[in-house]
């Protein structure tokens, strides 16, 4: 196990075996990506109440989750980062964090939207809403604090510490809406009962919700092996790949 | 593991946990503030403060809705099985406004306990279904009463459980039911 | 599973939903399609950088005069 950990630390390890694995990443964020997003805007039904705009869960819906499930990530590297002093696992910290605040973002919008019809208001200061904003800011306080040392080491740890003391708000965000009244509705899916959407709404999400994660992965894979190269600059291996002299590639 | 890293990995635990702790107590003692409106229970006994702006939340009754035939002010009644309150409001609806919807009214409080709403928003419930689905339910008549309560009410299985627990709500339900099938068309 | 609209200006319209259906979508994958096009920039501009300071680097150690102020602040880690 250690070992493992250690072995995935190598930059140039890490760097040379994932290259392989970004084009089928991509590709197969893209098709599910597709897939999901044409299902649901054109061969899904619509809701009997909400009619056309409830097709707007098929972007809000995955959203939401990669908002949550980013911040989780995040977590789990900030531990690895802050244990073992592995310098990839900050790396993929840090590119997550504005993939995860665009994704708060993103589902803070997509919902406003369908409030408008829905809820006749876009905004309303319930738990589940407010959680969520909470998370938006919880994210850009650790882009910002990261950003506010002139030294990457005490940036990079300060920023690992706000991105645990943040995890809190997660189970927060997600039992909002059974722990107070709320004018979000409870969650749609949960281990324990059958899902309250039929299939040909719950199909194209899954497909939906996998491509957004896909893409999260690719995205993260990218920018990290993009922020390895720029750090370890100095060292021959990266040389040799800007240069398109070596055999790494 | 060598001794830092332990020493570390304990001392991360150790923050989680009381972060943990003290953001579990401060939303202990926020509890009733950060809930988004009052039931009607809990205006009916006096919770709910008077002459200010509150939010009240729960069912519109069937058959209580009343538009005034010269504007566009509108009365109705809202429930949660327990204890009702009326809404006097004048303004546009959301789409989604029916009888059996759920709905959370921003309003004051008068002194005959009824609210005069400055806003009406319609809750949604968890389930999403197609409307070939219902129309084919319904022909069947293969659509449970309860089902259908809930699929209307626009809240979720456990807040009728809850309330129903607290009223001996089940009859007034069954009366509910009853109510709708005579009213369906 | 058929399409769901009948035409295309149908689907558009999205049944009077239109203004609140496709701007949802066109901000959250437009989201998505900057994250991704910066990932290729980003790329792009690091390898660029890259080679930059290595052909400064190599012109300064080809000046002989100054020579030594490559080898002090560059020495290869």
């Amino acid at each position: 196990m250690w070992r493992f950990i250690h072995k995935w630390g190598s930059p140039k390890w890490f760097y040379t075996t994932t290259g392989p694995w970004l084009p089928w990443l991509w590709s197969a964020a893209l098709i599910l990506l597709i897939v999901g997003v044409v299902w649901g805007l054109a061969i899904a039904p619509p809701d009997r109440y909400q009619h056309d705009s409830a097709r707007i869960l098929y972007v809000h819906v995955p959203a939401a989750i990669l908002a949550q499930s980013c911040f989780a990530v995040m977590a789990v590297s900030a531990i690895i980062f802050l244990v073992w002093k592995i310098k990839i696992a900050d790396i993929a910290a840090m590119v997550m964090a504005p993939f995860g605040a665009a994704m708060t973002f993103a589902a803070l919008f997509s919902g406003a939207v369908w409030g408008i019809p829905t809820w006749g208001t876009w905004w309303v200061w319930d738990a589940r809403l407010t959680s969520m904003l909470i998370q938006l800011f919880i994210y850009l306080g650790v882009i910002g604090l990261r950003a506010s040392f002139t030294s990457r080491d005490s940036g990079a740890r300060a920023a690992a510490i706000m991105t645990l003391v943040g995890v809190v708000n997660l189970p927060i965000i997600k039992y909002s809406v059974v722990w107070w009244n709320t004018l979000h509705q409870p969650a749609t899916f949960s281990l324990d009962k059958a899902p309250a959407m039929p299939a040909s709404m719950w199909l194209p999400l899954l497909f939906s919700v996998l491509g957004f994660y896909l893409f999260f992965a690719a995205y993260t894979l990218t920018r990290t092996r993009n922020q390895l190269l720029k750090r370890e600059a100095r060292s021959r291996w990266v040389k040799e790949i800007a240069l398109g002299t070596g055999k790494a590639s | 593991m060598n001794a830092k890293r332990r020493q570390r990995l304990v001392l991360i635990c150790g923050l989680l946990v009381l972060a943990g702790i003290a953001i579990g107590l401060i939303l202990y003692a926020l509890r009733s503030n950060i809930n988004l409106f009052y039931t009607p229970r809990e205006i009916a006994s006096g919770a709910a403060p008077m002459g200010q702006s509150l939010r009240a939340g729960g069912v519109v009754r069937l058959n209580s809705v009343k538009r005034d035939p010269n504007g566009v002010s509108v009365s109705f009644v809202v429930t949660d099985f327990a204890d009702d309150v009326t809404v006097h409001y004048d303004g546009i609806l959301p789409d989604l406004f029916r009888e059996g919807q759920g709905v959370v009214v921003v309003g004051k409080l008068d002194d005959r306990h009824d609210l005069d709403a400055t806003q009406v928003l319609a809750k949604h419930d968890e389930k999403y279904t197609p409307p070939e689905v219902v129309k084919a339910l319904e022909k069947g008549g293969e659509m449970p009463h309860q089902y259908r309560f809930q699929l209307d009410a626009g809240i979720s299985p456990q807040a009728i459980q809850s309330a129903a627990t607290v009223s001996g709500l089940e009859r007034r339900l069954d009366h509910q039911n009853d109510n709708h099938t005579a009213t369906t068309d | 599973m058929t399409i769901y609209f009948a035409s295309l200006s149908d689907f558009l319209a999205m049944n009077g939903y239109a203004r609140f259906v496709w701007p949802a979508f066109a901000v959250v994958l437009g989201i998505l399609l900057i994250a991704a096009l910066y990932g290729r920039y980003e790329r792009r501009a690091v390898l660029a950088d890259i080679r930059r300071q290595e052909r400064r680097r190599q012109a300064l150690d080809d000046s002989p005069q100054r020579a030594h102020v490559s080898t002090d602040s560059r020495s290869p880690s």
